[in-house]
């Protein structure tokens, strides 16, 4: 099963609350300088002002694993998740030219630049751990971020459901004629 | 599918630095010296600008070398990069595990010529034609470092690794007759005339790009803008463009017609200036473009 975000794009829906940036904060206690999700806003003060939560999208082609120098970046296998080893990432910078969202953050380094880097896990740890009957432990349900999205605009889990979830959602507006509203369900 | 391209600032977005864009110079100007000197042994033309070149190319390798280690993220990333063999394992996909292994290839076949030259020069031709085609990888690789960085719409045009092995030649070429300090410019004619053609081909190939860059919709044409007429334009036209090409071009067409004695380390120091600047510019205006995802 493949385990992605998904951003709900059709409608408006962020309002920037914060709530994602801070319970990741708490949760993966990243170092300062590093967020692992960001809410970014296009059109800031305008009527077309649209503001989106940008987590690393785990994409099905990964285009920071595909530019990583030392296969630190890895897809796992069994969900889809895309995941850094830090033992052997040397902090090139090389994943965060790559990536189209900007996903890749970096701890300070030895020398005052840039670190090693540090990427949104999915909330799982980033070293496979299995109990005794040799299945993967996944500590969280789901990632922290989506579960306490006030507005239920970005949506995490298993790529089937929540696409079936937004299809519902697109449906329900498109059969009242809706395009621009705050809907919730 | 069309993506729709925002102009904005990445929080937490810190770019390639003064390091890797020294890096890209200093790895183009030895590549550029290690043709030079090459084919100043094959052609039999000169051994003190072979000497000249291959003596250059491993010092300027080292020291780019040393810059990229410095831009990594610590000692022990250093070390491992240095020494654990087999670090660099992506060859399949990723452009800087390749260069570093054609990285490492040159600067050992560099040190080989340049040690058969400084002694009894026995092998120094077969290394003279190993080094020819590892010369052209090296200043090619710049490039396409560059362009293997997704996503990043000024590098993305598969000309910008030919501009750069255009300015690694030109540079290499000035750099090893500027290291050579050769009096008579009778003995270095082919050069300067190689060096004149290759000025007249960067003049015309770096507005080419950018004005192709200029014409493509999104972060591409920003970033081409900048250099053009926004906060990089003197730097790129009077820096780059009059004194790092055409001052020199102009100089050396002067030289070769009227064969008079101008002080020729001046240009030569011009073309390094100008080989320097298109680096950092080309480092320093590239900005990182925004994928909307829209379902």
């Amino acid at each position: 099963m493949a385990k992605k975000f998904l951003l709900d794009m059709y409608v408006n829906r962020c309002l920037r609350c914060g709530g994602c940036v801070a319970v990741c904060k708490t949760q993966n206690h990243t170092p300062e300088g590093v967020n692992r999700i960001r809410v970014i806003t296009f059109d800031e003060g305008e009527p077309t002002e649209t503001n989106m939560p940008m987590p690393c999208l785990h994409c099905n082609e990964p285009p920071c694993m595909y530019v990583c120098p030392t296969k630190a970046i890895y897809k796992r296998k069994e969900d889809g998740i895309v995941l850094v080893n830090k033992d052997t990432c040397i902090g090139c910078g090389y994943c965060l030219m790559a990536c189209p969202f900007g996903a890749p953050q970096f701890e300070k380094g030895t020398f005052g630049n840039r670190g090693k880097m540090d990427k949104c896990t999915f909330c799982v740890e980033p070293y496979e751990q299995k109990d005794e009957q040799g299945r993967l432990i996944q500590l969280e349900p789901k990632p922290r971020c989506a579960m306490v999205c006030s507005t239920g605009h970005l949506l995490a889990g298993d790529a089937s459901e929540i696409s079936a979830k937004l299809r519902e959602r697109v449906g329900y507006r498109m059969s009242r004629g809706v395009e621009k509203t705050f809907l919730t369900f | 599918m069309e993506f729709p391209y925002y102009v904005m600032e990445f929080p937490g977005y810190q770019s390639w630095g003064w390091e890797i864009a020294l890096y890209i110079f200093l790895g183009g100007v030895a590549s550029g010296a290690l043709i030079t000197g090459a084919t100043a042994l094959l052609t039999g033309r000169d051994i003190k600008i072979a000497r000249s070149g291959a003596y250059l190319a491993p010092v300027l390798l080292i020291i780019g070398s040393a810059l990229l280690l410095i831009d990594l993220a610590g000692i022990k990333a250093m070390l491992r990069a240095m020494l654990v063999p087999l670090t660099f394992t992506n060859l399949t996909t990723s452009w800087m595990a390749r260069g570093a292994w054609i990285l490492l290839a040159t600067l050992l076949v560099a040190l080989a010529f340049a040690y058969s030259l400084a002694t009894d020069r026995r092998h120094s031709r077969p290394l003279a034609l190993l080094a020819l085609p590892l010369g052209i990888a090296t200043a090619l690789y710049t490039g396409l470092l560059l362009e293997g960085a997704r996503f990043v719409p000024l590098w993305g045009s598969g000309e910008l690794p030919l501009l750069f092995l255009t300015s690694a030649l030109t540079t290499g070429i000035a750099a090893t007759l500027l290291f050579a300090s050769v009096k008579e410019h009778a003995r270095v004619r082919g050069f300067l005339a190689a060096l004149f053609v290759l000025l007249l081909i960067e003049a015309v190939e770096v507005p080419l790009y950018l004005l192709a860059m200029k014409a493509q919709p999104g972060i591409a044409a920003e970033s081409a803008k900048l250099m053009l007429s926004g906060a990089y334009s003197i730097a790129f036209w009077l820096v780059l463009m009059v004194l790092g090409i055409l001052l020199p071009a102009v100089g050396l067409g002067y030289v070769l017609i009227t064969r008079k004695h101008v002080p020729l380390p001046a240009f030569f120091a011009l073309v390094l200036l100008g080989g320097l600047t298109l680096r950092f510019l080309f480092v320093q205006t590239a900005m990182k473009a925004f994928v909307v995802p829209i379902i």
